[in-house]
């Protein structure tokens, strides 16, 4: 025997190996052969290539007449048994249709299902990974702190992205990305575009952003340039060449096409239509210079950091150089910023902040929806192990006789085995077909494009999962199937009952748990918006008609004549105009002096938003304490403010009484309360209402206009509106949403989660059916003769009925013991992030129940009802 | 069964091992069916091939000669018998007799 290692020497397991297999009349001289040509391989090409072919010549002598191991020489020549076990498989899924139809659809709905999680979460995990240099980018964002309030924001003063390149060696560039969005006409053709960034000059360099005409270098060199993408490039200049052509930006400013970049790829966070550069706000801002403000929330601010420079390190650096420029600034404030660098690739999933990217998913979302895929792929293996093992009985006699023939359970295992490969491969092509059937449908519900899915990577996948499957839910049923003594079955006393069997017993369970949750979650998710859409948001939201203008000029000077058009209608009942102010999706912000509880100014940052006179009323908002703003008060615009009553909460205000005449502001802008208005929810119901202040319009600086109209009547207002609208601003597109479509937009995530639960819970019931029928099938036919006997002997249709359902009832009911405690934490946990929230439900779970059990009921009521209602005869006759 | 028929490289191997004469073991056969043929051979085919050949009678193998190459393993060096002398001859008789049959004209 060989032992102890030595330098030089080939690997000493292989070696024991080869002496354990290798008969001992052979062995000598076997050995002295590899050992030989181990040598000289040892010299001719190295110790790490004589070391594996030592190994394979070894596996190479696996051979019958060298091989002593009787067993171990059975298993040497596979190729006539993979074509006799395939055959027999073959036969097998051939004539037990009925199971192979169960199991080949079960299979291919959970990995079509599988699949198309899958397409959907790789599509979220590479967000901006195409950006070559995207492992050394980083966005700046900022933690705000003052007295009364402190938040995270994603944007941060324009100043950080010019000046710390300049100033921080580690940093070798940066980029500022801002939103924007304008009316643009170019000869007739006029619209308002939303999808608008304003960028720095090194958008081009940083980002990886095709372009197919213009020089990235100098795209955004000059103040009116403008890039756009192809599919703007055709809407406004058709098959002309865009280049060097006018786009008229806000009626005002001529914009010249330099660059045309290829449509940006969709699994990015900085998608865009059009880029401006940054520049351009100089003409805008006049004077003020940019690179003098370095807190705030103004842009996204991007950095490329130096190869090799540590996230810690340059943390630190912005931190010290923004204190230093405006340290002083922040402490006249009384306010603190702290700067922290996010990893690009992290952001689309990992960044939920403040005035963050509006198109940003949620790892959880990609958690629950990848437990999701992984749960109705096991329900469809344990499917096919159920019916796998409980199709036993009608496999008995074969393996009887094979054994009795000779086979080793190791064959026996190799064959089920192959039998499952078989299945999977059916159901691997059926569910390509369907996922190729329903992409189209999954495009739309998911808004994602799933170009040239099927390439390499998707093969690889889908190969293994295929092999996996097959392994998962082959193993248990081969290892079961193959323990069967052969004696017993051939002698027929053989029997797989229902009841012998626990873990199939637990299989049903996992596969009602699952159910069950996913019923439960359903019903809580529906609750809650229900819930949401029917809470008194502290304002009218339905009669409410939004018109946004983005504060156009022409807009505003028109805006009276406007109003007066829409009045004459009976329909429409008020008409406000508003700056940063429509109560839905939040709203900015800003630092002020407030007085407190104890008559102190401290510094807060606070909601803002600026109104006219016929605000409150337009949104039919309650008064609480005080007056509104009105006409009548000329001073308002100057010298008042309204607040909320999470304002007076805030400050320590005892009352909404006390709180009128509190101050806001110093010196000269120094204004006082008049009046407290009733809390509405200008966020989302995730979140708390917090302090706001309504502030005057002065002049006719408005952003939007909303409109308070008898929608009943929808149809009219609608055609008021545009006939208004073309009469008095017949060069303006006009833009109108309706607020309540609006709320609900709000909630697509909440919805998104409600649809992907339906979806699955179908699914996975679906499956939990088949494999129910399937065994109900089997269970109905091995107990023909015990449902004859009883009937002979007087036993009703019902009882028969009770009798074969009890078993499958008790699994059901399980089931849902397990399942309620699971769905209740896993539900009170997602609503907890809901500031206002129903409780769980309580008739969800009874609900559940009940829906699970009537399914199971269906599934197994055909089965059982053929068993109790067939002639006593026919079933006890032969024997 | 196959009977004595001889394979094409059992053939080959059988007139390998007469040529080698007293170093006929498998390595030194490998390397001789490499020189001659340019066939590359696996080790453990040729050591099939001299395990049916010993079991059709027409080589016989006798452990000898250990070696510090080897690692103080013996050789089994094989010795071809009468009986397969007389199959590779009757091979050859075959084979001339075939060739004979070939007109001479065809191949000019």
């Amino acid at each position: 025997m060989p032992s102890s290692k030595q330098i030089d020497q080939p690997p000493v397991w292989a070696q024991r190996f080869l002496w354990w297999f290798c008969k001992e009349e052979l062995y000598e001289d076997i050995e002295g052969d590899l050992y030989e040509y181990y040598s000289r391989r040892l010299q001719a090409r190295g110790r790490q290539v004589a070391n594996i072919m030592y190994v394979v010549d070894v596996l190479r002598l696996l051979k019958p007449y060298v091989v002593k191991n009787e067993k171990l020489k059975s298993y040497l020549n596979p190729i006539a048994m993979i074509h006799n076990n395939f055959k027999s498989s073959l036969r097998s899924v051939l004539k037990n249709r009925l199971t192979t139809s169960l199991n080949v659809i079960g299979l291919a709905t959970g990995m079509a299902s599988f699949l198309l999680i899958y397409l959907w979460i790789n599509d979220e995990l590479t967000f901006d990974q195409f950006h070559e240099k995207s492992h050394r980018i980083y966005r700046v964002s900022n933690s705000f702190e003052s007295s009364s309030e402190s938040f995270s924001q994603a944007p941060s003063g324009p100043a950080l992205g010019s000046q710390l390149p300049l100033i921080v060696a580690q940093i070798e560039s940066g980029v500022r990305v801002g939103r924007n969005s304008s009316q643009i006409q170019v000869g007739d053709k006029n619209f308002f575009e939303t999808n608008m960034r304003l960028a720095d000059s090194t958008f081009f360099d940083i980002f990886d952003f095709k372009l197919l005409k213009g020089n990235p270098e100098k795209a955004l060199s000059s103040t009116h340039s403008v890039v756009i993408t192809e599919r703007i490039a055709k809407k406004y200049f058709g098959e002309e060449d865009p280049i060097g052509q006018q786009m008229l930006m806000d009626g005002e400013h001529s914009m010249f096409v330099t660059a045309v970049a290829a449509n940006p790829p969709k699994n990015s966070q900085l998608d865009f239509d059009f880029i401006i550069p940054m520049q351009f706000l100089r003409d805008v801002w006049g004077s003020t210079n940019m690179d003098n403000i370095w807190i705030g929330g103004w842009f996204h601010t991007y950095l490329l950091a130096a190869e090799g420079a540590k996230m810690i390190d340059l943390e630190e650096k912005v931190n010290d150089v923004v204190w230093e420029y405006s340290g002083g600034l922040q402490d006249t404030l009384e306010v603190k910023y702290s700067y922290f660098l996010q990893p690009l690739e992290d952001i689309h999933l990992k960044s939920q902040l403040r005035y963050d990217h509006s198109n940003n998913g949620s790892m959880e979302l990609v958690y629950a929806f990848g437990t999701v895929g992984l749960i109705v792929l096991l329900l469809a293996c344990i499917n096919y192990m159920n019916l796998a093992t409980a199709n036993s009985i009608s496999r008995a006699k074969e393996i009887g006789v094979r054994k009795v023939n000779g086979a080793y359970r190791g064959h026996l295992i190799w064959q089920f085995l192959t039998e499952s490969l078989l299945l999977v491969t059916m159901a691997t092509a059926t569910a390509l077909v369907t996922v190729h059937l329903l992409l189209p449908g999954f495009q739309d519900f998911t808004g994602k494009i799933f170009d040239n899915y099927f390439n390499l990577k998707f093969v690889i996948l889908v190969s293994a999962l295929t092999l996996t499957v097959s392994l998962l839910a082959g193993v248990y049923p081969a290892f079961v199937l193959s323990s069967f003594k052969s004696t017993s079955v051939l002698k027929g006393n053989f029997r797989s009952s229902i009841k012998g069997n626990w873990v199939r017993k637990a299989l049903i369970v996992f596969q009602f748990v699952a159910t069950v949750a996913l019923l439960i979650f359903i019903f809580t998710v529906q609750s809650q918006l229900t819930f949401m859409a029917n809470k008194d948001l502290g304002m009218k939201t339905d009669e409410i008609l939004r018109i946004n203008f983005r504060g156009l000029q022409e807009v505003r000077d028109n805006f009276d004549v406007l109003k007066n058009e829409l009045l004459s209608s009976p329909n429409i009942t008020a008409v406000s105009g508003h700056r940063r102010a429509y109560p839905v999706a939040g709203l900015s912000n800003g630092i002020t002096l407030v007085e407190n509880g104890d008559g102190e100014m401290v510094s807060s940052s606070l909601y803002h938003m600026w109104v006219d006179p016929d605000y409150a009323a337009t949104f039919d908002m309650e008064i609480v304490a005080g007056r509104f703003y009105s006409r009548n008060f000329p001073a308002d615009s100057l010298q008042s403010v309204v607040v909320n009553e999470a304002a007076v909460r805030t400050f320590g205000w005892t009352s909404v009484q006390d709180a009128i005449g509190k101050r806001f502001g110093q010196g000269d802008r120094q204004r006082s309360v008049v009046g407290v208005v009733k809390d509405f929810h200008f966020e989302g119901l995730r979140k708390n209402v917090e302090a706001l202040r309504i502030l005057p319009l002065r002049g006719a600086r408005y952003d939007q206009i909303t409109i308070r109209a008898n929608l009943r009547q929808q149809e009219q207002v609608i055609a008021h509106l545009e006939n208004s609208w073309q009469k008095v601003l017949p060069n303006v597109p006009l833009e109108y949403t309706f607020m309540n479509e609006d709320i609900k937009d709000q909630y697509r995530l909440e919805e998104g989660f409600k649809s992907v639960f339906i979806i699955f819970s179908v699914i996975s019931i679906i499956i939990a059916c088949l494999g129910l029928f399937g065994l109900a099938t089997f269970a109905a036919q091995q107990r023909v003769k015990e449902i004859g006997i009883r009937k002979v002997l007087g036993a009703s249709v019902t009882t028969l009925l009770q009798t074969v359902s009890r078993d499958f009832v008790i699994l059901v009911v399980i089931a849902l013991l397990i399942a309620s405690p699971l769905a209740y934490f896993v539900m009170e946990s997602w609503l907890a992030e809901f500031a206002y929230r129903i409780a769980v439900p309580w008739w969800a779970f009874l609900a559940s129940g009940a829906l699970s059990l009537v399914i199971a009921m269906l599934a197994i009521s055909y089965q059982s009802l053929k068993a109790s209602f067939g002639s006593p005869i026919s079933s006890i006759r032969d024997e | 069964m196959k009977g004595t028929n001889l394979g094409e490289f059992e053939e080959l191997v059988l007139l390998v091992t007469a040529s080698l004469m007293e170093e006929a073991y498998s390595i030194a056969i490998a390397d001789e069916i490499k020189a001659r043929t340019n066939r590359s051979v696996v080790h453990s085919v040729v050591h099939a091939a001299l395990h049916r050949l010993a079991k059709k009678g027409f080589v016989t193998s006798e452990l000898k000669g250990a070696t510090e190459s080897r690692g103080g393993r013996r050789k089994r060096i094989f010795t071809v018998t009468r009986a397969g002398m007389a199959a590779i001859e009757s091979v050859r008789n075959q084979r001339n007799q075939l060739w004979e049959l070939i007109p001479k004209t065809n191949h000019a």
